[in-house]
């Protein structure tokens, strides 16, 4: 156990001394197997890993769903999600911040990237919050949060890590994500409602629309929510596997950019270029953390924490509640995508062992993971929102985030004590 | 959010360089914009023709996992050149001055090194893979070439790494840092 936790210290000191993650995993991963193993076993496992991990069919529908959220990006669609949810909203109180988690959440179901939603949205939704005279801190703090939704929602590219990973149904996942995504939409608008009942101030209610204008604002989005029908329909349904229904879903997306004129020559290279680099990037965090895990599995480190908590009789739950605060504490250190592919190996047969279903796991472990992307010190969602929006101080968005991170801390609670919530869907699909 | 070239230019020499890298830059990312592009086609008419008429096209799985192995590693380049890794910038604004410049200068020779060790034992594997004569089932191809391909593309990351040690040891700031996390 000494080797492992010095082999977890310098792992950080490389990080802190700003080692790509996908570097530092894969070397520290390397020289940990040499240690238990041998030169010769670790240094083949490097190739092996590097090529048999990259050339799989399945993991084409990490780039495919990549490609759909940034044609989805790219499209121009964020005006016309943000137009419907606030042509729906917008006249209550808080009503314009409202819109933006309903429009993030509409965004995030058909791109599975948070920074992307961020991104997106923040251009979109914050002018629009500025010119009703709404608090820079909620404003901000709608974006960045409504932003997490992206990585739940399916599809969803930290679902298809943990699916990899742990040789789950990604198809299961997805349908898994969607009650708890769909929770934090509402309880992400249950917290806007609070804070402006609590002072009205801070997002006066805009004008109200007639009827026949909320309606006609729907017209924007149809060709969206078909293509979600589509994807998640299909399949739901076992009509595509999530491969195909990626394809389907990045060629529909190509089309409605298409079809809205958005698409230069320049923008659709920059689409699929921008596409493959994001893959070669994550498959080399992937492959990074598929040789950590090498070495993590030789060095017992799952079945010594599974004996631990055995010794120590832990109910499950509590085992669940154990691996929230390491994530927790862990969220406020690393990236989202890295925490999970650093932490799933060491926790996931653990779950495993102790009976725990593996599709609950995920979607506690990502809606974990989402709410470190809010927390400081390091937030990225708040980060991306401050390249975006450089005149607004960090710490007002670090304070509009935080009704939502309450928000967060329900939604988790209830996820864990009622796992209905998440294995609903997929039991219908068996 | 990314550049490629290097600040302020000062001979003739480092302006050539950096029109050498931008060209690069462009031409890898056409590759890589039409591998995605086939691979996004591949998958809709495969399924297209599977769902609607019954035909899928033959060999498309092994096309895809031939092309998606093919994506990941002439991105891998590309990355390391805009510097797209995820790295933690935790303790980054606390190192500063000549300290930052020489931890960029070992680092990127670092990541030099350990770039060259994995095309080394990709090519290793290659070997392995043409020595046992195994083909794809259905396209009846070996995949050894393919796997020489993934090294040269590792290789030349390394020697992406090298250059960058050798733009930071001469002073030249690459002009945007990409760092999430």
């Amino acid at each position: 156990m000494e080797a492992v936790l010095i082999a977890f210290t310098v792992l950080f000191v490389l990080l802190l001394l700003q080692v790509p993650i996908a570097f530092g995993m894969g070397l520290v991963g390397t020289v940990g197997f040499a240690y238990f193993i041998g030169l010769d076993p670790a240094l083949k496992s490097i190739g092996n890993t590097a090529t048999d991990m990259v050339m799989v069919y399945d993991f084409s529908v990490l780039p495919l769903f990549i490609l759909m959220g940034n044609f989805v990006a790219r499209s121009g669609i964020s005006h016309d999600l943000y137009e419907a949810s606030n042509a729906w909203l917008g006249h209550k109180r808080g009503g314009l911040a409202m819109a933006t988690v309903v429009a993030c959440g509409g965004f995030s179901a058909v791109c599975g990237s948070s920074l992307a939603t961020v991104a997106t949205m923040a251009k979109v939704a914050i002018p629009s919050m500025r010119k009703f005279g709404y608090d820079e801190g909620l404003a901000t703090g709608s974006v960045a949060a409504g932003g997490t939704l992206g990585i739940l929602i399916p599809p969803s590219i930290a679902l298809v890590f943990y699916g990899i990973m742990t040789e789950t149904d990604i198809g299961q996942l997805f349908a898994a994500g969607i009650i708890p995504g769909i929770l934090g939409i509402v309880l992400y608008a249950g917290a806007v409602a609070v804070v402006t009942r609590i002072n009205p101030e801070l997002g006066p209610p805009g004008e109200k629309l007639p009827w026949r204008d909320r309606v006609h604002a729907l017209r924007g989005i149809w060709g969206m929510l078909v293509l979600f029908v589509i994807v998640m329909g299909g399949i739901y349904g076992g009509i595509f596997t999530p491969t195909e229904a990626a394809g389907i879903g990045a060629f529909g997306a190509f089309g409605i950019a298409l079809a809205r004129r958005r698409l230069t020559w320049k923008i659709t290279v920059d689409a699929l270029a921008e596409t493959g680099r994001t893959t070669a990037m994550l498959l080399a965090l992937l492959i990074g953390s598929l040789l950590f895990a090498n070495f993590i599995n030789v060095a017992r480190v799952p079945n010594e924490i599974a004996d631990w908590f055995a010794n120590m009789e832990a109910p499950p739950l509590a085992v669940v509640a154990i691996c929230i605060a390491i994530y927790i504490v862990l969220g406020c250190i690393l990236e989202s995508i890295s925490m999970m592919l650093l932490t799933v190996p060491v926790f996931y047969p653990v779950m495993q062992s102790l009976g725990i279903d593996l599709v609950w796991f995920g979607i506690v472990v990502v809606v974990v993971i989402e709410i470190s992307l809010i927390t400081p010190p390091i937030g990225l969602n708040v980060f991306v929102l401050n390249a975006v929006l450089p005149d607004v101080p960090l710490t007002s968005i670090f304070r509009g985030v935080l009704p939502f991170i309450a928000a967060d801390i329900v939604r988790i609670m209830l996820i864990v004590l009622i796992p209905g919530l998440s294995l609903f869907l997929p039991g219908l699909m068996e | 959010m990314t550049d490629t070239q290097t600040a302020a230019p000062e001979s003739a020499s480092d302006r050539q360089l950096a029109r050498q890298v931008a060209l690069l830059d462009r031409t890898l990312g056409l590759v890589l914009a039409t591998l995605m592009f086939a691979m996004m086609s591949l998958t809709f008419v495969d399924v297209v023709g599977r769902q609607g008429f019954g035909s899928p096209i033959l060999g498309s799985n092994e096309i895809t996992q031939i092309m998606m192995g093919m994506v990941v590693y002439i991105g891998l380049p590309l990355v390391c050149l805009r510097r797209e890794h995820i790295t933690i910038s935790l303790l980054g604004g606390l190192i500063r001055g000549q300290a930052r410049r020489w931890q960029h200068v070992l680092l990127n020779l670092l990541f030099a090194g350990t770039t060259f060790i994995w095309a080394r034992q990709v090519w290793v594997q290659g070997e392995a893979v043409e020595r046992s004569n195994s083909v794809l089932m259905f396209l009846q191809v070996s995949t050894a070439p393919y796997i020489y391909f993934m090294s040269a593309m590792t290789f030349a990351s390394s020697l992406i790494f090298l250059l960058l040690a050798w733009c930071y040891l001469r002073g030249a700031t690459p002009k945007a840092d990409v760092e999430a996390g």
